[in-house]
């Protein structure tokens, strides 16, 4: 199963042609939630072909701030009015004293931010009533860090006891920026937990820094690192092509989608076959 | 939930230098000449919605003033709103209140915003379910008006006028209608007078008939201004129906 993130962009094109077939489409509840007349029209045509799945933008749910509750209370209506397969979000912080920032900050790898994130998940887990997944993100610095990334990232899935979403260029450009070798982070993180896989294009700004911008195609070492992820795998998890900027012809995003299926497809059968 | 302190101080220092850009980084950045990246990609999101939510604010106050009052809204602002396109809705909010030489260099400057956040309030508005039929009788049935609408209070004639061509001379009390069309979803706006602003708040209580709306007419104007109603409220109601601000016929 191969998806594409819903936007604005191609909405209108994507769902009064073919060229464009994904499994299923995924969009942020932020975008959707309470809003009618044009977007919604074209919202609920998308709902009649297409199963929802879903990634949040604004939960925050590493920031130091409470959980809004109150936001909570409408994405669960979003989500169960809209039969959502999935809810992630981002293991990041995006607001911080009271103030929304609209974009993912970096959690700090601390044991305190291990507790706190992982307590929150699980406020979040239990006000929805469903699972949390949620997305290992790019981030260009870390913040005086007391263990590494994956220790973090396991002991919060561990403590939390939380979906993973696998967002595998996330992975590509983190192990660049921060110098380590990707086959072995994925070799660490407990894989039963993959519930959802994110795939996408990035840029380059500086010989040692690449910003995670969804906007460009995706690159080859990060097709390898999926099919690696899939080798380890040995199972159907959903995919997703998110591509938010600098949007192409949609029959390229279909060769992308295309490429997605066939290279998962040869690693399941190659595993099933083993 | 009891929140940590020390990793509380480390994210309240990079949200601030996001927010501000001025701030000092934050010390323990593993790359410290990264962290810029965030307070450009932060504000980028911010200015990207603002320029996409204010277009013609834009273009009158010019690049320079426009990326000062941005920074300005942003750095002393905090957003509330967790979902970004309701944002520019506070800068609006923002602008209203505060104490701006701008707003002295440009008096229609909340005007603007105002008329330029109400289009995107109206096209986006949650779509409200109302009960009509279609065929009727004009004289005998009582009206159904779209309750897609927001009506709001000018003291320029921004929707009216080139900004740029508005002059203190402009200066008086305007009303406009703004609404959607319920078939292609548009957003119209509409010169009123307060007379049709009463009207609209009449219409808006339950489906009135003809004859209803001109004994209120009549009942909150002078006498002496009273002697064209009839003609008058014809006239409003044949173009409302034309422009689907009347959807049509009560059914009860
Ligand atoms: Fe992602």
């Amino acid at each position: 199963m191969t998806g594409i993130g819903f936007r604005k962009d191609f909405a209108s094109e994507f769902l009064e042609g073919d060229k464009l077939k994904p499994s299923f489409i995924e969009v942020a509840p932020e975008n959707w939630i309470g809003i009618g007349g044009y977007w919604n029209k074209l919202f609920r045509k998308a709902l009649e072909k297409y199963p929802l799945y879903t990634h949040g933008l604004s939960l925050s749910i590493g920031s130091p701030d409470e959980i809004d509750i109150e936001f909570l209370k409408k994405v669960r209506t979003f989500l169960d009015e809209n039969n959502a397969k999935v809810y992630s979000e981002h293991l990041s912080f995006s607001k911080c004293d009271n103030a929304h920032l609209y974009d993912l900050l970096p959690i700090p790898f601390t044991q305190e931010a291990v507790k706190h994130v992982s307590g929150k998940i699980k406020q979040v887990q239990d006000v929805l009533n469903r699972e949390l997944v949620i997305e290992i993100v790019s981030y260009y610095t870390s913040v005086s860090p007391e263990m590494n990334e994956i220790d973090f990232i396991n002991a919060v899935l561990k403590e939390s006891d939380c979906g993973l979403l696998l967002d595998v260029n996330n992975i590509y450009v983190n192990s660049f920026n921060h110098n380590y070798d990707p086959i072995d982070f994925i070799n660490k993180l407990p894989l039963d937990r993959v519930r959802y896989i994110h795939m996408a294009g990035h840029q380059k700004v500086a010989p040692d820094l690449i910003i995670d911008t969804h906007g460009e195609a995706i690159i080859d070492p990060v097709y390898e690192l999926y099919s690696y992820a899939f080798r380890k795998l040995g199972r159907e998890v959903p995919v997703l092509l998110e591509r938010d900027f600098n949007i192409p012809e949609l029959d390229e995003l279909q060769a992308e989608l295309s490429m997605l299926e066939e290279l998962k497809n040869k690693e399941l059968i190659q595993y099933a076959s083993a | 939930m009891q929140v940590p302190d020390k990793t509380y101080e480390l994210q309240s220092q990079l949200a601030d230098y996001c927010r501000t850009g001025i701030n000092s980084l934050p010390e323990d950045a593993v790359h410290p000449e990264h962290v810029k990246h965030y307070r450009r990609l932060v504000y980028n999101v911010i200015e990207d919605s603002l320029s996409s939510a204010y277009p013609l604010t834009r273009k009158l106050l010019g690049q320079e003033s426009w990326d000062q009052i941005v920074h300005e809204f942003f750095r002393s602002h905090k957003c509330r709103s967790a979902q970004v396109w309701k944002m520019p809705g506070e800068f609006y909010e923002y602008i209203s209140e505060i104490n701006s030489t701008l707003k002295e260099e440009y008096p229609i400057l909340t005007d603007l915003l105002l008329f330029e956040w109400m289009e995107i309030v109206v096209f986006m508005m949650e779509d409200i379910k109302v009960d009509y039929a279609e065929e009727g009788s004009y004289s005998e049935d009582r009206l159904v008006l779209n309750p897609e609408i927001r009506i709001i209070g000018l003291n320029y004639p921004v929707h009216l006028k080139n900004a740029s061509k508005i002059t203190a001379g402009d200066k008086a009390q305007y009303y406009v209608l703004v609404f959607r069309n319920p078939e292609n979803h548009k957003v119209q706006f509409m010169n009123i007078t307060a007379l049709h602003v009463k009207l609209l708040e009449y219409m808006t209580e339950k489906p009135r008939g003809f004859s209803e709306m001109a004994a209120y007419l009549r009942s909150v104007l002078a006498p002496a201004n009273s002697d064209n109603i009839h003609a008058e409220l014809e006239q409003f109601i044949y173009k409302s129906v034309e422009k689907k601000l009347i959807l049509g016929f009560s059914k009860i």
